[in-house]
């Protein structure tokens, strides 16, 4: 997806993969999706910030599982089921970012998208480049080269 | 967004990435004969190689769009063109400005591939004087020939020696080359896999035929990948022979450059690592070791330096090293420089050997440029220079005579992608740990060896205290239920200093695939990576450096005798038990032997057979007496109370003593004079009394064989002392037999080889591997040491050709077996042929 440098916004009409966490619906541009996959064994790092769940081998990449419950400060997750890994590229590597479900493929023009609003909690909003009204809810777009970064704000989440 | 941005965003980034890579190869051919040029030997295709290379430039930054790299190598090429239709006459000026043209030409193709744009770099100065086409440049020929001085003095030049790019050749993508590497590492493992299956259950011969197809299929498959990755360090010594004629210019210093080896191959990843450590220190050695040319002339130089640049590799370890015959570094000069800046008290900078003070160099803060380029040859950021060196994990070696010159070498491994590291677990998880850091393997069985100073526990090793780290703590992970009493130690080191990990278990030594880890782990400056292991899991690689740092001990302060000074170890003092026994004789045994000292009742010592035992715990203590083979008298058999000194050599046995006297501290000096009396190891003054020093394995084993447990029959992989004085073979015998899964400890000499087998607890080793040539004839004198004091442990003699000559007087002098060195496999069997089996882990990975 061709992004403007300054505000990360998509300049073209490009595929979005979504997924849910608790009630929330986030996207991530399918070119930066690798692979979706089912819950996989985690090696635990010492030491590791709160945001990494582990370590993930997958077929030779080693990548960091992010808990993006924890990276975004939502509340933990109280349905008790594994979820989803999905395989993201970003700028140093891959990530592995655990979902609570993946959703649909969506085909969104570029002009749909708006920055996020003020609203935003701002622990979440430092993960979000913009926000897209879908009719059933709002769509989050997901920084991909920010989720393995500690959280600079201190959230209750 | 920019018009500029648009266009960036249209080109295709494999053109671009695939044009980068040519300009800058092409430019770097054109600043090579360019410096031949200058030098007064132009190539004779000088003029139209060059011209090719500018013209592909423009053809591709025309088609890109990128209008001043096309603008600035057309100029260019209209220059070449004239000097090549004889239109214009070469001088040094023209050299010149093609120089300045191909490094204007570079920097724009590096701001293309680091931001995907032309820099806003003004050409057009250049482009105007490239145009001018040397009409302006000075006429007078004395003006030409001033300026031909300036380019380069006559007397200096360099020596580039080739060994030649192969032909046939394609141009491969790095992350290509990257991709097959992670496949074939998947493929290692599923080899693994495959191979414990057919392991533990399969019978078929078929299936373990196949397999050895497979494994060997693997890893030539391995091999041959990895040779991929391999680049030629002609990568980084092409830009040295340039860098010196820049650095000449600024200084007025002459010197000459030869760069040898250019063909050895190392890591891509390496090459990328080494650059600046290298550039820095031939900065380094033109700035501060060669001395001005009148300045050598008075000394009875030359007044031309030089400076030589060589690679070479040897099994497995590739050695690059930058010499010049420069002023050196003054070692008296460099301790009061460091008592100067605070770095070192004046009693600490007296006790530093010549070696040791060279070694100052690398401390952080020691040196800055002002200063040290007053006092000494060298020394401008070496700390920085180490530590890129030790992060590719290598290390670093100097050697410095006042006067004569300054030689540093640089040792890195071939390979950063598959390593061998000792997998062990703390906290109910597996670390694997390098054996690029490992110094050696200790077990300790009593709480009692360890002490405290200053809250840091440590343990007195060879009379030099090892601080401890317990990886559990540091990394905070939960404590778990270890079996055992003792404690697992794995020696490590850390920049200068070394210490003990302490750990849960220690297991096996296991080749691991290297993945590195970015982000937020990286940042935690515990862990090195990430390997993938045979069973497909994951453990973390530790970075010992940032353990140590986490654990706060300073890791760049030289490992020093904390308790006592001295250069050498064999001068530092060795805990010793004082006893009498005997016909009240003196006599001590290491305390490292020891386990602990008990004093029971004698009506508790009963007889079985011909032992005397006492109940101890729920085991049985066999009891020794050593007068029953020393000559020291028989004991008085009175009193209530008995002594014991307990041993243990994998289980505990007691030797029955008159009296202990003391624990005292035994300063070497003192140590293993006289005749030798059987079952000692010489005798001693302590405590105004002549003293006997006791052999105590070799009394244990005499008087109770049955209760000295080979260890080696255990899980415990076998231990190996290598003995050789060439540091070349003898890491060569140990490399190959560490790859087997054999614990190895490496001995420089005669006089090492003893102190290990001395001051060591005696059943730390299975098998002694030796030299006989080493130190002359000492190497054979060696054998017959061993044959007389250790004749339990097997010796192996590792010859030169191993000719027949050798081979009698070796076995003759008791070795059991001399094996030649060309044919390795022959010590395994010899081994095997000894009963020392191990775990053949061969089979499981690369041989």
């Amino acid at each position: 997806v061709i992004v403007d440098a300054m505000t990360s916004m998509p300049r073209v009409t490009s595929n979005w993969a979504t997924f849910r966490l608790g009630h929330e619906l986030f996207a991530v541009a399918t070119e930066a999706v690798h692979e979706v996959l089912t819950s996989q064994p985690l090696t635990p790092v010492p030491l590791a910030p709160p945001h990494i769940s582990g370590l993930l081998h997958l077929r030779g990449l080693v990548m960091p599982a992010i808990d993006l419950r924890r990276r975004l400060h939502l509340p933990r997750a109280t349905h008790g089921r594994p979820g989803n890994v999905v395989v993201l590229k970003a700028v140093d590597g891959f990530v592995g970012a655990i979902v609570d479900a993946v959703g649909d493929v969506l085909e969104i023009e570029a002009d749909r998208w708006s920055l996020p609003p003020p609203t935003l909690p701002p622990r979440e909003r430092e993960c979000v480049f913009g926000v897209c009204p879908l009719a059933d809810g709002v769509l989050l777009g997901l920084r991909v080269d920010v989720l393995d970064i500690e959280s600079s704000h201190q959230g209750e989440g | 967004m920019t018009a500029t941005d648009a266009k960036t965003a249209d080109r295709d980034p494999e053109t671009v990435a695939l044009f980068v890579e040519e300009s800058l190869e092409g430019l770097q051919r054109v600043e090579r004969m360019l410096l031949d040029a200058e030098r007064g030997e132009p190539a004779a295709d000088l003029v139209p190689t060059i011209f090719r290379e500018i013209h592909t430039i423009k053809g591709t930054s025309g088609f890109l769009d990128l209008a001043r790299i096309q603008a600035l190598s057309h100029a260019t090429e209209d220059l070449l063109a004239g000097l090549r239709d004889g239109t214009i006459t070469a001088r040094a000026w023209h050299y010149g400005c093609l120089m300045e043209a191909g490094d204007r030409l570079r920097r724009l193709v590096e701001d293309v591939r680091r931001d995907g744009a032309e820099g806003e770099d003004d050409v057009a100065p250049l482009i105007a004087r490239l145009s001018a086409r040397g009409d302006g440049a000075p006429a007078h020929a004395a003006d030409a020939i001033a300026e031909a001085n300036d380019a380069a003095p006559p007397a200096a030049g360099t020596n580039v020696d080739e060994s030649g790019a192969a032909d046939g050749s394609v141009r491969v993508a790095v992350g290509v080359l990257d991709d097959l590497m992670d496949l074939i590492g998947e493929l290692v493992l599923a080899r693994n896999q495959v191979l414990q299956l057919v392991d533990v259950g399969a019978d078929g011969a078929l299936g373990q035929a196949a397999c050895h197809r497979l494994s060997a299929v693997t890893s030539e498959l391995q091999a041959q990948v990895m040779k991929t990755r391999m680049q030629p360090v002609a990568r980084v010594f092409d830009k040295v022979p340039r860098l010196v004629r820049d650095l000449m210019k600024m200084t007025g210093k002459q010197v000459t450059t030869q760069v040898t080896g250019t063909g050895t191959e190392i890591d891509r990843a390496l090459v990328e690592m080494l650059r600046d450590p290298i550039m820095h220190i031939v900065r380094n050695a033109v700035d501060h070791g060669i001395e001005a040319p009148a300045e050598r002339a008075a000394s009875g130089k030359a007044p031309t330096g030089r400076i030589s640049v060589r690679a070479w590799h040897d099994s497995g370890v590739v050695t690059l090293e930058i010499e010049d015959d420069g002023r050196g570094m003054d070692p008296t000069l460099l301790r009061r420089h460091a008592v100067t800046r605070e770095v070192l008290s004046a009693r600490e900078a007296e006790a530093l050997t010549d070696r040791e003070a060279l070694e100052l160099v690398f401390r952080p803060g020691f040196s800055t440029a002002s200063s040290v380029s007053a006092i000494s040859g060298r020394g401008v950021g070496m700390d920085v220079v180490r530590t890129h060196v030790e992060r590719a994990g290598g290390r670093v070696e100097i050697d410095s005579t006042p006067g004569v010159g300054t030689s540093i070498r640089l040792k890195v491994p071939l390979t950063l992608a598959i390593i061998p590291a000792l997998l062990v677990s703390a906290g109910g998880q597996r670390f694997a740990i390098p054996h690029a850091s490992l110094l050696e393997l200790l077990y300790l069985d009593d709480r009692r060896t360890l002490e405290d100073v200053r809250g840091v526990p440590v343990h007195r090793l060879r009379g030099d205290l090892l601080p401890l780290v317990r990886l559990g703590d540091i990394l905070k992970l939960p404590a778990v239920d270890v079996v055992g009493a003792g404690t697992n130690v794995v020696v490590v080191a850390a920049g200068d200093q070394r210490y003990g990990l302490v750990v849960d278990e220690i297991h096996d030594t296991e080749e691991i695939v290297v993945k590195s880890i970015a982000g937020s782990l990286k940042r935690l400056l515990c862990y090195a990576g990430a390997a993938v292991l045979g069973d497909g899991g994951l453990a973390l690689i530790v970075d010992v450096s940032g353990i140590a740092t986490r654990a706060g001990l300073d890791v760049t302060t030289p490992r020093r005798p904390t308790a006592h000074e001295g250069e050498d170890e064999r001068e530092r003092p060795q805990a010793a038990i004082v006893f009498r026994a005997g016909a009240d004789v003196q006599c001590l045994v290491p305390a490292s032997m020891v386990k602990r000292l008990e004093r029971i009742s004698m009506s508790a010592i009963e007889r079985v057979g011909n032992t005397e035992v006492v109940q101890y715990g729920d085991a049985v203590l066999p009891i020794v007496r050593p007068e029953h083979v020393v000559p020291i008298g028989a004991a008085r058999a009175d009193g209530a109370q008995q002594s014991l000194i307990v041993f243990e050599f994998g289980r505990p046995i007691a030797m029955a003593v008159d009296e202990i006297v003391d624990i005292i501290d035994l300063p070497a000096a003192a140590r293993a004079s006289g005749e030798d009396l059987p079952f000692t190891l010489g005798q001693t003054v302590v405590l105004h009394r002549t003293t006997l020093i006791l052999d105590v394995y070799r009394i244990l084993r005499e008087l109770a064989p049955q209760a000295l447990v080979d260890r080696r029959r255990t899980s415990r992989s076998l231990r190996v002392l290598v003995a050789d004085d060439r540091a070349a073979t003898r890491g060569a015998l140990a490399g190959y037999l560490r790859s087997l899964g054999i614990d190895v400890l490496e001995a420089e000499g005669v006089d090492a080889t003893l102190r290990e087998l001395r001051v060591a607890r005696a059943e730390r080793f299975d098998a002694v591997v030796a030299d006989p040539a080493m130190e002359q004839a000492r190497g054979l004198e060696l054998f017959a040491t061993l044959q007389r004091e250790r004749p339990a442990l097997p010796a192996f003699a590792w010859a030169e050709g191993g000719d027949d000559e050798t081979a009698r007087r070796v076995l003759t002098s008791g070795a059991k077996a001399c094996i030649s060195n060309l044919r390795r496999e022959d010590l395994i069997a010899a081994f095997e042929k000894q009963g020392l089996g191990f775990r053949r882990s061969e089979d499981r990975r690369a041989a």
